[in-house]
């Protein structure tokens, strides 16, 4: 399923890139047995900073990045989730859209669009700062994207997807 | 070395292995990739024996040789074979024997399901076997029961079958199941509750004998089992139970943990105390066995589980022992229908016998 996004930390002025610590995402299913877990292997990061002020973020995953451990959930994730209904397998992408204002230690919020199958809505990522490590949450709906819920042999993902990372 | 009625097993196990569309054994290392009950691969709860649709699909994805999507309508009646070859060295001798031969039957519809697991015991030599055994002598009703499901996260069973105890390992010869009778040559009669959630499982149960023991060691008792996760894909837990029969009173209490230790490290343990009371005896007075165990696991390939296991048993008087083993494991999953178990064991006692064990397991399922 996934995707992420991720963080700034401290800069000045000029775009900065980040380096991903992890990032990994949880999916329920209709099956109280388990939970669908996987994580993205890299991702690219660069944000703007002007002071306090995150002036501008932009987090791009190769879909082939994303992967659960075992090979086929990751194809069915990438044909059902990332592919396009022509066969291309596009980037996911969040860019922020406003500035974000966040103090050390506290949570802020950074609103952007979160590209999927180059569908774009909005999210929110929710995040705090800890010195230069930026560690985060958000929660992605693929119904919003108009993406079915992939389904296989009774076992059916459900939303929220929960999404958690870190930077170095 | 003797190879009695190997020519039994294995033409039959071998020639039926083709027709296979499954896969056995539980393994609860699939914890590392989020599956923190056995529930969600197997049609039983508690795991092992026969693997659900979906179970099926994850399992040909993790074998060396199948396809890898399998999107297979669901089969009510499933079928299924396994079984377990013995190679054993030691004190001056060896011998190559088969353990057992298992048909393992189950017809689900919705939300009900019986279960039938019938075995073949094999014998280490002739000499080993009663006199004039029969064939049918070494049929062994290992499960035969009835459950229903009438919500997901609930189960309810009555029947014959092994007992819900621990990490529950798939190698009968370990300590765990050998010493404390799981599962190797026990089949209470029970009735058990399953309930299951994204982060705890437990189990309930009620037993009574099978009726194939000698009077005085029908037993009956009570007990569950609690399993949770924590720190992560990790789990901890603990089983407790109690029986008592003309002969002796036992209580037994375990906890367990299976670690993800790394994305390919595993560590299962498991620490069990059982006191048993002998109830001729005057004095009143128990005596206890524990077991230590401990299997750590490495995954090289989704398909191969290499695992060190290190075993301890200490036994009290009046039955005083102390012995210990340790040794390799192989777990191979060439195809979704096959796996190829090898344990390797180097036994020791505390008198100073040693004992060399090789067991190789086939597994097949159609």
């Amino acid at each position: 399923m996934l995707h992420a996004l991720l963080i700034f930390a401290i800069a000045q002025a000029a775009p900065e890139s980040l380096e991903l610590d992890s990032l990994n995402f949880t999916a329920p299913v209709n099956v109280k047995a388990f939970t669908v877990k996987g994580r993205a292997e890299t991702a690219q990061i660069a944000a703007e900073r002007e002071g306090a002020k995150l002036k501008s973020l932009l987090v791009s995953i190769p879909a082939s990045a994303l992967t659960t451990g075992i090979g086929m959930r990751d194809s069915h994730m990438r044909e059902r989730i990332f592919q396009t209904p022509e066969g291309a397998l596009p980037d996911l992408e969040f860019r922020s859209t406003a500035a974000a204002a966040c103090a050390a230690g506290a949570e802020c919020e950074i609103p952007g669009m979160l590209k999927i199958q180059g569908k774009e809505q909005a999210l929110v990522l929710k995040t705090r700062l800890e010195g230069k490590i930026a560690i985060g949450k958000a929660e992605i709906f693929l119904s919003k994207y108009g993406i079915a819920l992939p389904e296989h042999l009774g076992v059916k993902v459900q939303e929220p997807i929960q999404i958690e990372f870190k930077t170095k | 070395m003797k190879t009695q009625m190997l020519p039994l097993f294995l033409p039959l196990t071998l020639g039926l292995l083709p027709l296979a569309t499954g896969t056995a054994e539980a393994h609860p290392t699939m914890l590392r990739h989020g599956y923190q009950s056995c529930a969600a691969c197997h049609s039983a709860p508690q795991g092992q024996g026969a693997l659900n649709d979906y179970g099926k699909s994850i399992a040909a994805a993790m074998s060396l040789l199948s396809a890898k999507d399998i999107t297979e309508a669901a089969k009510p009646l499933r079928h299924g074979l396994q079984a377990r070859v013995m190679y054993v060295t030691g004190s001056g001798s060896s011998a190559l024997f088969p353990m057992q031969l298992d048909y393992l039957g189950q017809y689900e519809k919705e939300k009900d399901r019986l279960d039938l697991t019938l075995g073949v015991q094999g014998r280490r030599s002739k000499a080993s076997a009663p006199p004039n055994e029969k064939f049918q002598e070494r049929l062994v009703i290992r499960k035969l029961g009835y459950a229903r499901r009438p919500e997901e996260g609930t189960e309810l069973s009555a029947g014959r079958d092994a007992l819900p105890m621990g990490i529950g390992t798939d190698d009968h010869t370990s300590f765990l199941r050998a010493r404390l009778r799981r599962g190797v040559n026990d089949y209470v009669t029970k009735t058990q509750l399953d309930r299951w959630e994204q982060n705890f499982n437990y189990a309930l149960f009620a037993f009574g004998p099978s009726f194939e023991e000698k009077r005085q060691n029908r037993e009956y008792g009570l007990g569950g089992r609690y399993e949770r996760a924590a720190l992560g894909d990790s789990t901890f837990g603990a089983t407790a139970f109690g029986g008592i029969s003309t002969a002796i009173k036992r209580a037994q209490l375990s906890a367990f943990s299976r670690v993800v230790v790394l994305e390919k490290l595993t560590l299962l343990a498991e620490h069990s105390l059982l006191r048993r009371w002998v109830r001729a005896a005057s004095t009143g007075k128990g005596f206890d066995q524990q077991v230590s165990h401990a299997r750590l696991s490495y995954f090289p390939a989704d398909y191969l589980e290499t695992s060190l296991v290190g075993e301890l048993l200490h036994v009290e008087a009046p039955f005083a022992e102390s012995k210990r083993q340790f040794g390799p494991s192989l777990n191979f999953r060439v195809h979704k229908n096959i796996s190829l178990l090898a344990d390797g064991r180097r036994i020791e006692t505390q008198g100073g016998a040693r004992e060399k064990r090789l067991a190789l397991q086939l597994y097949g399922h159609f």
